[in-house]
């Protein structure tokens, strides 16, 4: 398996803002968490980083652009991989994305690697990098595997 | 000296221009009415007379949270810039007493007005159609609570009674959260928020929840004019102060990220066919649903401080 930076939102936003916590709401929020990815991300190197929603129950447009778009616009779309985003928090970060001109890797349930957002040549390459990595990670030939939970 | 407030006997968005415009006469000294900015100044200048102000409520029949969240943003600032309290008489109405005592106004309104008459005891609201009680906004941790019960409260409401999918509750939440961080973001001081679901008899007949949020604080005008009055020239207004903000998604911010919380809200309530309402100043804008007949934009209104938002979403018809 290729390594992979992973990180649960909900355990970043209880160690970065309060215990007790569940929801990614407000601007000082986001800015906190992102400050938190960010130094998980320094002493990870410079392999992906999966940012785990499966536990978060609610995503803002405030705390999603702080967080994801902010990170994307300052590191790239390939550093990132989004997972376990529900509908509705998947609803707050389009748009979001959108706004920006950007787009993001993102784990479907099944495992697979798509884009969301608006694709550009650069993210495009960045998805097909990414999917390889992983690819490459479970030894070959064989499709894109999930990445570990 | 004492000067009068008359609360409206049917207080909500539709009667809120005659309660700015009592309040705008009250605060001048009895000069007021329509014309320029309620800033924190003109405000203060009844207090700095020793003059107080009386909200009279007495006569009151009914009031809608955007009017008990007015009135606890008007009493703050009042009491902010003077020793003394405003007055507040309660409604003389049992019923209607009682209702603002469910709604949580009268425990908030005893630190900002000195209340006249009896309070009536009641259960705390968690079982009832208050989703939200008046909730003091000050900052992030405030907006984390208030998304946190309203998740709680408002599932079974939202899904059950208005008919709107399970992922719209989700969408309502976000929806609250944004306008709340409007508070903490732009308006440089506290603010109410309240949602509640009711029946809507006399505009649709149906159900509807309702979130209203406001603040006495300096409004989208001043908020905005260091970045936004040069490009409009003599254009520049409360009017289009807010059009700035809730069409063209603009914010005083120069990061190109601001700005996208209101576009969020007008998202969620044009989809499930809601009405958006913001008053600022002496202008209001307005989301206007087919079933409303309201203007998109008013301007020329009795000025009153801060901002005042109010959602509306009503029950879905089926398909």
């Amino acid at each position: 398996m290729s390594p992979v930076n992973e990180i649960n939102l909900r355990s970043m936003l209880q160690t970065t803002v309060a215990k007790g916590y569940g929801d990614l709401v407000t601007r000082s929020t986001g800015a906190a968490v992102r400050g938190g990815i960010e130094l998980a991300m320094a002493d990870a190197g410079a392999i992906p980083t999966i940012i785990d929603f499966t536990a978060v129950r609610l995503l803002d447009l405030s705390c999603a652009d702080e967080i994801i778009a902010k990170l994307v616009l300052q590191y790239g779309v390939r550093r990132f991989i989004i997972r376990g985003l529900s509908p509705s928090q998947r609803e707050a970060l389009e748009p979001v994305l959108e706004h920006h001109g950007l787009a993001v890797v993102i784990e479907e349930s099944a495992g697979r690697l798509e884009l969301l957002g608006i694709p550009g040549d650069t993210t495009r390459a960045a998805l097909a990098e990414l999917r390889e990595y992983v690819v490459a990670g479970t030894g070959g030939d064989s499709p894109p595997s999930p990445l570990p939970a | 000296m004492t000067r009068v407030v008359e609360v409206p006997v049917q207080f909500d968005d539709r009667t809120f221009d005659q309660f700015a415009r009592s309040y705008s006469a009250g605060v001048a000294g009895g000069a007021g009415g329509a014309g320029g900015p309620v800033s924190s100044a003109s405000s203060a200048s009844s207090a700095s007379t020793g003059e107080r102000l009386l909200f009279d409520a007495h006569t009151t029949q009914w009031a809608s949270p955007y009017g008990l969240v007015s009135l606890l943003a008007a009493g703050h600032l009042l009491s902010e810039q003077s020793a003394e309290k405003p007055l507040l008489t309660i409604p003389g109405d049992k019923d209607v007493a009682h209702y603002w005592a469910r709604a949580g106004f009268f425990q908030k309104a005893a630190e900002c007005f000195e209340i006249h008459g009896k309070v009536p005891r009641v259960r705390p609201a968690s079982e009832s159609d208050v989703l939200l009680e008046m909730t003091e906004i000050k900052g992030a941790d405030d907006v984390h609570g208030v998304v946190g019960r309203i998740q709680e409260r408002a599932a079974s409401i939202l899904q059950g009674e208005l008919k709107l999918e399970a992922q719209a509750t989700m969408g309502f939440a976000m929806a609250l959260s944004e306008a709340c961080q409007n508070i903490v973001e732009h308006a440089g001081t506290s603010g109410w928020v309240a949602v509640q679901a009711y029946n809507w008899r006399r505009k649709l007949g149906r159900r509807v929840v309702v979130i209203a949020v406001a603040d006495a604080g300096v409004g989208f005008r001043h908020s905005l004019e260091p970045t936004q009055a040069k490009r409009f020239g003599d254009r520049w207004s409360d009017a289009t102060a807010l059009e700035s903000a809730l069409i063209q998604g603009v914010s005083r911010f120069r990061d190109p990220g601001r700005g996208q919380g209101l576009a969020g809200i007008r998202r969620y309530v044009k989809r499930w066919a809601g009405k958006l309402s913001v008053r600022s100043g002496a202008a209001r804008i307005a989301l206007v649903p087919p079933w409303d007949d309201d203007v998109p934009l008013a301007e020329g209104l009795p000025p009153f401080p801060g901002s005042q938002v109010l959602l509306i979403i009503p029950e879905q018809k089926p398909e």
